[in-house]
């Protein structure tokens, strides 16, 4: 019986000393090793002029287009402005080391719209890294009567090194501001027709962090 | 009982040791003196000079071999107490093509008789195969993201066969001259089940400037197993009886093989192993799916567009995971079919050439080509072969297996009154599993009677 034991002791302890069994057992952790670098659409469509004008109720009022189809609009305001501040969860962001947000538009209609990023801390009150300023889409050409004349394309990307991830990981809130403008022209109205359009495609790149063994 | 402690102990050395090793294909038994099992990689060569040989159910031995194109530790560590899967080291440790298998062999019976310059012989043999493979570009797409497959789209393959079979095989050899031998052995093999992917073709198409990712498949697949694949609640009811015994699935395979000895120190030999089908009828399914998808991202126009109502019902807008999933219903819309299929055997090829010395040495050189679902892989051993007496038999040699350049190879025998072990690998050199990229272990015991005086 003793002798039978023995056998087996060695048998066990011949098997796991020769396959790593033992080291195995120790781990608590698992972690992934890669280079990638991951290119993934966001978002996409074309906003039509007749739909802004079915979605807000123009469509069902008395607005007369006229022999060409346009309808004029008074500048009533030139530029709208729209800010406020957003909590920020830094979860995601932790695991980048690198990251590119590529917005690319095609802009018929009478208007260009420009985006403001500043990263704070709430303890300090201070701001984190280099405020992010873009112009997400830029006004269409427009000729002497206020109407769009030919479409505007833009491509903005926003790109953040590993650098700036850092400093925006000690984010807490974000303060974004939205500005609204009407495009420059001559013309005291602005000539708004259904055709008019926005298409807007959103792409992000994005590359992890290698993972850091902890001691 | 002093002896059959040390006979113990010896076993345990041999399984304890070989537990540590690696192999492909054991090409070494092709030339180990003494031990019938040459016989079974080559009909036509007898290496031992018993009357009668004997292979008992559970003691008759066993043959195990795992095999990839890359070890553990090309991408796996333990530091820390973190398991740390490294895809960069494996994308660089791999070569085009890669693939893992897994081969699992045990002797129900079998049973040799010589007679003259003759010997028959008749075996029935439990066999299962396991094999998947695909091709780098999987392995890159993981580590380097989509981003390495903009200019030229991803594409890449998964392949993977399963096979549970029994053969049974009767064989003979005959001496026809004294510088010639010959055989063959004709199997009935009965299939119990298989699994055949045919093709899984998968590309993504990246748009260069992000507005699409575009998913293609394209599948074939053959199953034949316990179940039905329509009803898979039936899972529970399978009866291991019923299935271990399934003769529905007939087979046939031939083995022949042939040595020559051109001058008395030197033979030079060959064989096929394996040659044959299995046509496939219980339960048989084929699976045909091809489609694809685009993702562009979250259709922003649903959020301006006033909701849709049809039957005084507004439609609620569509939510990303929905566009989604009726986009993927589209690959998996799977077409399933009913009809009985083939699979090919994994056949091999064996090429040797053995140069004797003197009674108890001889040098060889032996290739086998594995040939498998259109894949080839091949292994070549240059090997010494000791034998003292009838007793105890040890052949050592190098093997090249594939990619492989570090093996040592190692077979041995002893034969005690009418017991003979044997145990035999293809690499002795790596001592840790996680090294290793092949792993095989052939060991067992033979019944072994009577003399044949040369």
């Amino acid at each position: 019986m003793r002798k039978s034991l023995q056998i087996i002791l060695s048998i066990v302890l011949l098997f796991t000393q020769s396959c790593d069994f033992a080291e195995i057992a120790t781990v608590r952790k698992v972690s992934f090793v890669s280079n990638g670098t991951y290119l993934l659409p966001l978002a996409y469509g074309d906003i039509k002029m007749q739909t802004v004008f079915d979605v807000s109720g123009l469509s069902d009022i008395n607005f007369i287009a006229d022999s060409e189809g346009y309808y004029k609009a008074n500048k009533i305001i030139e530029e709208f402005k729209m800010e406020d501040t957003l909590s920020f969860n830094n979860d995601v962001i932790e695991t980048l080391s690198h990251f590119q947000l590529r917005i690319e538009t095609e802009n018929r209609i009478p208007l260009e719209l420009k985006l403001e990023l500043i990263f704070y801390d709430s303890l300090v009150n201070t701001k984190l890294g280099s405020p992010i300023d873009i112009f997400l889409v830029a006004p269409p050409k427009m000729n002497e009567q206020g109407k769009a004349i030919a479409s505007t394309n833009n491509v903005e990307i926003i790109e953040l090194n590993a650098e700036q991830i850092e400093a925006y990981q000690q984010a807490s809130f974000i303060f974004y501001k939205i500005d609204f403008s009407l495009p420059q022209t001559n013309s005291d109205k602005i000539m708004l027709h259904p055709s008019d359009f926005l298409t807007i495609n959103i792409g992000t790149i994005v590359k992890l962090n290698k993972p850091q063994n902890e001691e | 009982m002093r002896k059959t402690y040390s006979i113990f102990l010896f076993i345990i050395f041999c399984i304890g040791f070989y537990n540590q090793v690696l192999s492909q294909e054991i090409n070494l038994l092709y030339n180990l003196r003494n031990t019938p099992q040459a016989n079974l990689l080559n009909p036509a060569r007898i290496n031992h000079n018993s009357k009668v040989t004997i292979n008992l159910p559970f003691t008759s031995g066993f043959d195990f071999k795992l095999q990839n194109t890359f070890s553990i530790s090309d991408f796996f560590s333990i530091e820390n107490q973190t398991a740390i899967f490294n895809f960069e080291n494996l994308q660089n440790s791999i070569g085009n093509d890669s693939y893992f298998s897994q081969t699992f062999g045990m002797p129900w019976v079998h049973v040799g008789v010589r007679f003259n310059e003759n010997m028959v012989s008749f075996s029935i043999t439990e066999q299962q195969l396991f094999r998947t493979s695909t091709n780098r570009q999987l392995i890159q797409l993981i580590n380097e993201g989509n981003q390495a497959f903009v200019e030229e789209p991803f594409k890449t393959y998964f392949d993977l066969n399963l096979l549970h079979y029994r053969e049974y095989a009767a064989g003979y050899t005959r001496q026809l001259l004294p510088e010639l031998s010959v055989g063959g052995r004709v199997k009935l093999l009965t299939g119990i089940a298989a699994i055949d992917i045919k093709k899984l073709n998968i590309e993504l198409h990246t748009g260069s400037n992000l507005e699409y990712l575009r998913f293609m498949v394209d599948g074939e697949y053959n199953l034949s197993l316990p179940i039905n694949i329509n009803n898979i609640s039936d899972i529970a009811n399978i009866k291991p009886l019923a299935y271990f015994t399934n003769g529905s699935n007939i087979g046939t395979a031939i083995d022949l093989g042939a040595s020559y000895r051109p001058i008395p120190e030197l033979e030079l030999s060959a064989s096929i192993i394996d040659l044959g089908f299995i046509r496939w009828k219980t339960n048989a399914t084929n699976i045909t799916h091809s489609g694809s998808f685009t993702w562009r991202g979250l259709y922003i126009n649903q959020f301006f567009e006033k909701p849709q109502i049809i039957n005084n019902e507004e439609i609620p807008e569509m939510k990303p995971l929905e566009q989604l999933g009726d986009s993927l219903k589209e690959i998996f819309d799977f077409n399933v079919q009913e009809k009985p299929f083939s699979t090919g055997m994994p056949t091999k090829l064996f090429i040797s050439g053995e140069y004797t010395l003197d009674e108890t040495f001889s040098a060889s050189l032996t290739n086998q080509l594995f040939i498998y679902n259109h894949q080839l892989t091949n292994a070549l051993t240059l090997a010494g072969n000791l034998k003292l007496g009838n007793v105890w038999a040890l052949s050592a040699g190098y093997s090249i297996i594939e990619r492989s350049y570090n093996n040592l190879s190692l077979a041995t025998s002893l034969k005690l009154g009418p017991f003979q072990f044997y145990a035999a690998t293809s690499n002795i050199l790596s001592m840790r599993i996680t090294q290793t990229s092949n792993f095989s272990i052939r060991f067992g015991m033979n019944f072994m009677f009577g003399k044949i005086e040369n």
